[in-house]
């Protein structure tokens, strides 16, 4: 302890040094500790998908029929099928485009970190136009239980609108990765009557799939 | 003696003396050189990914996508719309009168990748007239597709980063087995893909639409009096644009993120070096206090002192900045890599070794002038006493 002064006035007879030579330590550590944390943000990721849940898509690309949900149900070994599609588009700002998730009150079977009631997801059934948001994107957007939310998508509907109208029917959170997420999920029917192209079809691609869970 | 020359005489001593400073003048030379190493090495995959499709992308072609189409994949044409397509003005002819078209599939399919990791590689659909529509393409080994026939090419670039892709051998289709029977070259975008007959693929794979058209333009203008055609034609739901503009867009898509990523790091890394130039400057300015108070006293200006201070900043930075850029090109530039399904060439250009350059020279001369101003106002008689 007593050669403590001496290293503090050893530190003090060069200040810019000393300084300089703090400055760069803590530019080292920020950039370590964005990349650590960017490192442990991707291994939570992982450390919480589940080993249990399957995607399932053409191994040649394109669509696979909504029938074929049927038919992976009946695999040995599946409890239950989810049809996902992704319905692209944006709401108000053009800039800030996202996807809606097209698909039924079984996706929170297949997906139980999406902490939903029995009550709210099966009133995603019955309500063609009814929209499930999670919570960071009912903060982001000043969401709540009952608003209507017009949606811009690009694909091309039977009426030639591109405004699909949705009200929210509830808002939920990922029990995982609590109050991150945008997440919107829709009625996998209301997209299916509307659209021109693909009728009863789920387009696959990398993240648009059908998920399947395995018991 | 003029200041030029007074320049030149100070720096010349500086630098002689610089051996003396080896290790403390290293901190600048390492730092930057990690710091220009790092940025360049980042950029190296965005610069790949900007050569293939700008190379691919020729002004004298256009596209035509689905209405909102973002890539090649998502975007879907009827045989009824390619049919309206063809008969569209200012398209060029071939020799035997028909347009310059290719109706295109474009598939990604899983591929065993040459390190043994999974991949996906491009599975392209050419119409019949594909090949005259890439006109880059070149084959280098066996013979094209014949239209009809369950046969694939492959690009050198596919062959090289992906197994079992040698003429002769046979990848796995719904319908049974698709041999290999040609390599090509392009330099582009292509060069990393499978490629067959449209129709053939697109009954065997059970796609019902083509993705795109590619077409040659009549002339470089022709393009406003197809795209006034085909968006003004209400069977259609299609935007037409020129090949090399819809690269553009699709290199913006694909590379902002690891651009973004590479300056920021870079950018961070490059704060860290000033530190450690200001540092260093500081340092050799105080080792050379005396030296430079006697050469105040000899008559000599402040100005040439302090130029010679950030001369040595600027030489250091740039000598780091090439250290760097040469093991980021030793590592990087001319290795293979594949983002999705597009195979890529990393590249370490002399334009990104300019920018590190640049980048370390103004590093240099921000982390030289305090220290420089430091040295053309040391006090004469105190630095004399110095020891």
């Amino acid at each position: 302890m007593k050669y403590l002064p001496l290293v503090f006035a050893g530190l003090w007879r060069k200040p810019a040094r000393t300084i300089f030579t703090f400055l760069s330590i803590v530019v080292a550590f920020i950039l370590f500790g964005i990349l650590a944390g960017l490192d442990s943000g991707f291994d939570h990721i992982l450390a919480v998908s589940r080993l249990d849940r399957l995607f399932v898509d053409p191994r040649f690309g394109g669509r696979e029929p909504i029938a074929y949900l049927d038919q992976i149900a009946r695999v040995p070994g599946v409890t239950v099928v989810a049809p996902r599609m992704g319905l692209p588009g944006y709401y108000r700002d053009k800039k800030d485009s996202g996807g809606i998730i097209m698909t039924n009150s079984r996706f929170f079977t297949v997906r139980s970190e999406w902490a939903a009631t029995k009550v709210q997801a099966l009133a995603l059934d019955r309500d063609p136009t009814g929209l499930i948001v999670s919570v960071a994107a009912a903060n982001k957007y000043h969401w709540k239980v009952g608003d209507t939310v017009p949606w811009i998508s690009n694909i091309t509907t039977k009426d030639g609108s591109p405004v699909f109208t949705f009200h929210i029917i509830a808002i939920i959170d990922n029990t995982d990765l609590r109050g991150l997420s945008n997440v919107f999920l829709g009625n996998y029917i209301y997209l299916d009557q509307r659209r021109v192209r693909e009728q009863g079809l789920v387009p696959v691609h990398s993240d648009y799939d059908s998920l399947a869970g395995a018991g | 003696m003029n200041l030029l020359r007074q320049i030149f005489v100070v720096s010349a001593m500086n630098f002689r003396s610089l051996p003396q400073r080896f290790w403390t003048s290293m901190v600048i030379v390492v730092g930057l050189g990690a710091t220009v190493g790092v940025l360049l090495s980042m950029l190296s995959m965005t610069a790949g990914i900007r050569q293939v499709y700008t190379l691919a992308g020729s002004p004298g072609r256009a596209i035509i996508a689905s209405l909102g189409a973002d890539n090649e994949g998502q975007s879907s044409l009827s045989r009824d719309n390619v049919q309206t397509i063809m008969n569209a003005p200012g398209i060029a002819r071939d020799t035997d009168g028909r347009p310059l078209i290719d109706q295109s599939v474009n598939i990604s399919i899983p591929m065993l990748r040459a390190n043994g990791t999974k991949g996906f590689i491009t599975l392209r659909g050419f119409g019949p007239k594909g090949a005259k529509v890439r006109y880059e393409m070149q084959m280098v080994a066996g013979r094209i597709f014949e239209p009809g026939k369950r046969e694939l090419i492959v690009g050198v670039g596919g062959q090289k980063l992906y197994q079992h892709l040698a003429i002769g051998e046979k990848v796995i289709l719904p319908d049974g087995e698709w041999p290999i029977v040609g390599s090509f070259r392009s330099g582009d975008i292509l060069e990393g893909q499978l490629i067959g007959d449209s129709d053939t693929l697109m009954a065997a794979t059970r796609h019902p639409n083509y993705n795109t058209v590619i077409l040659r333009l009549a002339s470089y203008d022709s393009l406003g009096e197809l795209r006034k055609s085909l968006t003004t034609n209400p069977a259609l739901s299609v935007h037409v644009e020129r090949h090399s503009d819809w690269y553009t867009k699709v290199i913006d898509n694909s590379t902002s993120l690891f651009a973004t990523l590479a300056y920021a790091i870079g950018g961070i890394m490059a704060i860290g070096a000033l530190f450690g130039c200001l540092n260093t400057m500081y340092a050799a300015v105080s080792a050379r206090s005396r030296e430079i108070a006697t050469l105040r006293a000899l008559g000599f200006n402040g100005f040439p002192v302090a130029v010679s201070v950030i001369l040595e900043a600027v030489v250091l930075a740039a000598a780091g900045a090439l250290i760097g850029a040469a093991i980021a090109w030793a590592l990087y530039d001319g290795k293979q890599d594949a983002f999705g399904a597009n195979v890529f060439t990393l590249r370490v250009t002399p334009a990104m070794v300019g920018l590190g350059i640049v980048w370390a020279v103004v590093l240099a001369l921000l982390g030289g002038l305090f220290p420089s101003i430091r040295a053309a106002r040391i006090p004469i008689v105190d630095a004399l006493r110095a020891t």
